[in-house]
């Protein structure tokens, strides 16, 4: 059941409705209900996976809190094994299986083994990573254990962030199951205006550019390298607009409940640092990684080159968290080593001037470098993303006829030209829009939020550019492959 | 629930969906008439209904577009009205919508009619998939259009497809009219687009071409455009004929298109209404002939083209109403 499909407007209607009609007691109850029937929509034997990691966490966490010494350790260590278990049996088995293979292809070996091929389950990797910070937070002593089996259940499973985040802390949403939300109008309007605006970036950015990103990486081999550029372009805009339009339909929905959910994206291509770029995109799991796995490593409070490592380790780790794929493992990579590098120029006392000139070089080489990662996320495989780079820096002309041709993925034909134009100037509203948010209009943004009436007109105006501009077929978000 | 924050919200939702519905409505209702007032002038129908007199009209699908120069014909046949509306996917049952709109405009009505003898669509059950078809026709074209679709498709996804072609479709082409249409029309000469160059295939690719098909079956609907569009030139003194345009040999050869080349050939042939299926004579193993499975290159369209005119010359100095 998608976000951006009729059952989804259809089953929220209710939901919401039974929501505020029933009395506290049976609300949670219902939200349990409701999100198993959203969970099962996809793959219904699923939920015995998600199912068991609840059972397993939940067992866990009360023990933790019962126990003293060494065997909190423990406890909390079969937690983590065994959801990480989880997620590499249906997440990494096969990834896993291929990497053994090419290994013994490559000394030799024979392949007798049969190889895997296990569907992965939706949005396994959030709900294990929610799931896992609640014990760690229990273990670390800042969460009590939630004794309500139904209200830990509901803390993984609440259907707005199940499948793709953002992932939750258990101090910011188990507590919320337990309070009696009061309807309020306020609440309902900012909620439909998060919704509308989602979904105006998934429909009508994300998906619009979808078409020419999947018609230029498919075929990559027959493009020029201006549509590889472009299709790279565009592909930023698509996982930006896909990812943050998810987050903002389920901040929404949670928001009309009466329920808080964190912010998962903060303009992060306006960032003038990949350190910024890291604290604004996809901030759920980027303070997961940050808490869980960077900090516990050491952070920076260690020698400079095992600060690097533990950066390195970080981010690699965050990009096999994305999927099994070399892809991904190089584009965390990637990713790290761009901030060990601006780490190092810091500590060299290099810097960019702080004029608005060198603000806007610094956010253009953020830029530039991040677009150059998502090559090797997108791209289907490691020779196909160098391919590509090689491509764009060697075949880009700029001449008409190149130009005209460059547009042609949006259709195959001379519709092409008007859809491609549509296309950029939604985006640019949409950049527009975050821009006037970062800069010295932030004030009358915030006007905004707090305006009834700006909230319906924008709601509107948003409703009617999905009608008429938005791809109205349903598409899967991008991340719920994750 | 505090009962007045309800009922306020309840009014919130309402005016809210009044008011977008509202809007839409309207939106929607100006676009489905004007829309057409904006097509291109020398592309599809808002270039045929701006033609001031029409001899000869090729209707018919991306290969008619790909497979008739329309300088090259007129200059080989010497008929100079003439015209052709082309868009992706025109079946006969398209074809037969478009023919009962113009003959009901006799300064619309061609003298000589060419329709495309797709032969895989004629298996195919109706569909629209070009989307420009719908947006440059007029309102009373676009009724018969949406009818049609109906009557052919299960509720509620015939709904929902026309609910997309008609509230979402085709507004791209309206927003970036100012620039879109001289591009199109810059690029265009009939209806027929000189602007892009094809190239051939390489012979690898052409050895791998392919096609696949739902079977050898004419579907119903379209044997009843069929014999509409016969039935329609006759009653208005229309000479009409069909012609299949070039396929690469891979393709052409298939089993099923055979069929359904030998299906259109007798049924032709009993009504004594040509029919040409331009494989017969055209270099259909020559890869540089063809720029994809089923189009041919610039190199092919001129080839056929020259081909295709001679045929035509003779087949219109052969009917009574010739004199152009």
């Amino acid at each position: 059941m998608l976000f951006n499909s009729l059952q989804f407007v259809l089953f929220f209607t209710v939901v919401t409705i039974l929501y505020y009609v029933l009395e506290w007691r049976w609300r949670w109850k219902m939200l349990l209900a409701a999100s198993c029937v959203f969970y099962m929509a996809f793959i219904p034997a699923y939920i015995f996976i998600l199912f068991t990691t609840i059972l397993i966490d939940y067992g866990m966490g009360i023990m933790i809190a019962q126990s003293t010494g060494r065997r909190r350790l423990v406890y909390l260590q079969v937690s983590i094994i065994s959801t990480c278990l989880v997620l590499f049996v249906f997440k990494y088995c096969t990834f896993f299986d291929m990497t053994m293979r090419e290994l013994q292809g490559l000394l030799g070996a024979a392949q007798d083994f049969p190889i895997a091929h296990i569907l992965l389950p939706i949005g396994l990797s959030f709900h294990t990573f929610q799931s896992l910070s609640y014990v760690i937070e229990v273990y670390r002593g800042k969460q009590q254990p939630e004794r309500n089996f139904g209200i830990y259940s509901l803390y993984v499973m609440f259907y707005p962030q199940l499948v793709a985040g953002p992932i939750e802390r258990p101090q910011n949403l188990l507590h919320q199951f337990y309070e009696d939300h009061r309807f309020e109008l306020s609440n309902l309007s900012r909620g439909l205006t998060l919704i509308a605006w989602g979904l105006f970036q998934k429909m009508v950015i994300a998906d619009r550019s979808a078409v020419y990103v999947n018609a230029v990486y498919n075929h990559w081999q027959t493009q020029s390298g201006l549509s590889l550029l472009v299709g790279t372009l565009l592909f930023s805009v698509q996982i930006y607009a896909d990812f943050a339009g998810y987050s903002c339909i389920a901040i929404g929905c949670a928001r009309i409940m009466g329920i808080q959910l964190m912010t998962n994206f903060n303009h992060p291509y306006f960032s003038t640092s990949f350190a910024e770029f890291w604290k604004r995109w996809h901030i759920s799991l980027s303070t997961w990684f940050r808490d869980y796995v960077y900090i516990p490593l050491g952070g920076n409070r260690v020698s400079l080159s095992r600060h690097y490592v533990n950066l390195l380790l970080t981010f690699a780790i965050s990009g096999l968290w994305h999927g099994a794929n070399w892809t991904f493992v190089i584009w965390g990579t990637y990713n790290g080593l761009l901030l060990i590098g601006e780490n190092h120029l810091k500590s060299l006392g290099w810097h960019y001037p702080t004029n608005m000139v060198g603000n806007l070089l610094r956010r253009a080489v953020v830029l530039a470098c991040i677009c150059i990662g998502w090559i090797f996320f997108r791209a289907q495989s490691l020779h196909a993303a160098l391919s590509i780079m090689s491509r764009i820096a060697t075949q880009t002309t700029l001449s008409g006829s190149s130009i005209g041709f460059a547009f042609f993925p949006f259709a195959g034909d001379i519709t092409s030209v008007a859809i491609g134009a549509v296309t950029f100037i939604f985006i640019a509203i949409m950049f527009a829009t975050e821009l006037c948010q970062e800069s010295a209009l932030r004030r009358a943004c915030e006007a905004f939020r707090a305006s009834l009436k700006l909230q319906f007109a924008t709601t509107v105006v948003l409703f009617e550019a999905i009608m008429l501009f938005g791809v109205l077929r349903s598409s899967a978000f991008v991340y719920f492959q994750f | 629930m505090n009962e007045s924050e309800a009922r306020r919200g309840w009014s919130y939702i309402c005016k809210l969906a009044l008011s977008a519905f509202a809007i839409l409505l309207c939106l929607v209702t100006s676009k489905f008439f004007v829309e057409h007032r904006l097509a291109p002038k020398n592309f599809g129908l808002g270039g045929v209904l701006s033609q001031p007199r029409l001899d000869l009209l090729l209707i018919g699908s991306s290969h008619t577009r790909k497979s008739y120069d329309m300088h090259l014909l007129e200059r080989r046949t010497g008929v100079t009205e003439s015209f052709q509306i082309s868009y992706d996917s025109t079946d006969l049952s398209a074809a037969s919508q478009m023919l009962d709109y113009l003959v009901a405009r006799p300064d619309h009505c061609p003298r000589y009619l060419v329709i495309e003898a797709y032969s895989a669509l004629l298996a195919r059950r109706p569909d629209l998939q070009d989307p420009r078809y719908f947006s440059d026709a007029p309102p009373p074209l676009k009724v018969a259009i949406i009818r049609s679709y109906l009557s052919q498709r299960s509720f509620p996804s015939s709904f929902l497809d026309i609910f997309d072609l008609v509230v979402n479709r085709g507004n791209d082409e309206i927003v970036t009219g100012p620039f879109y249409s001289p591009i199109v029309e810059r690029g265009s000469y009939k209806g027929g687009r000189n602007d892009l160059y094809f190239s051939g295939l390489s012979a690898d690719a052409f050895s791998r071409l392919n096609v696949s098909m739902n079977g050898h079956t004419p579907n119903a609907d379209q044997l009843s455009a069929l014999y509409h569009i016969i039935d329609l030139a006759h009653s208005h003194n229309i000479a009409v004929m069909f012609i299949d345009t070039p396929m690469p040999q891979p393709v052409s050869s298939n089993p099923d298109i055979q069929l359904l080349k030998k299906d259109f050939r007798e049924i032709l042939g009993a009504r004594h209404v040509p029919y040409i299926d331009g494989d017969y004579g055209f270099p259909i193993n020559d890869p540089t002939m063809f720029s994809d499975s089923n189009h041919l290159s610039s190199r092919g369209r001129e080839e056929f083209t020259s081909r295709i005119s001679v045929q035509l010359e003779s087949w219109m100095a052969s009917q009574p109403a010739a004199g152009y």
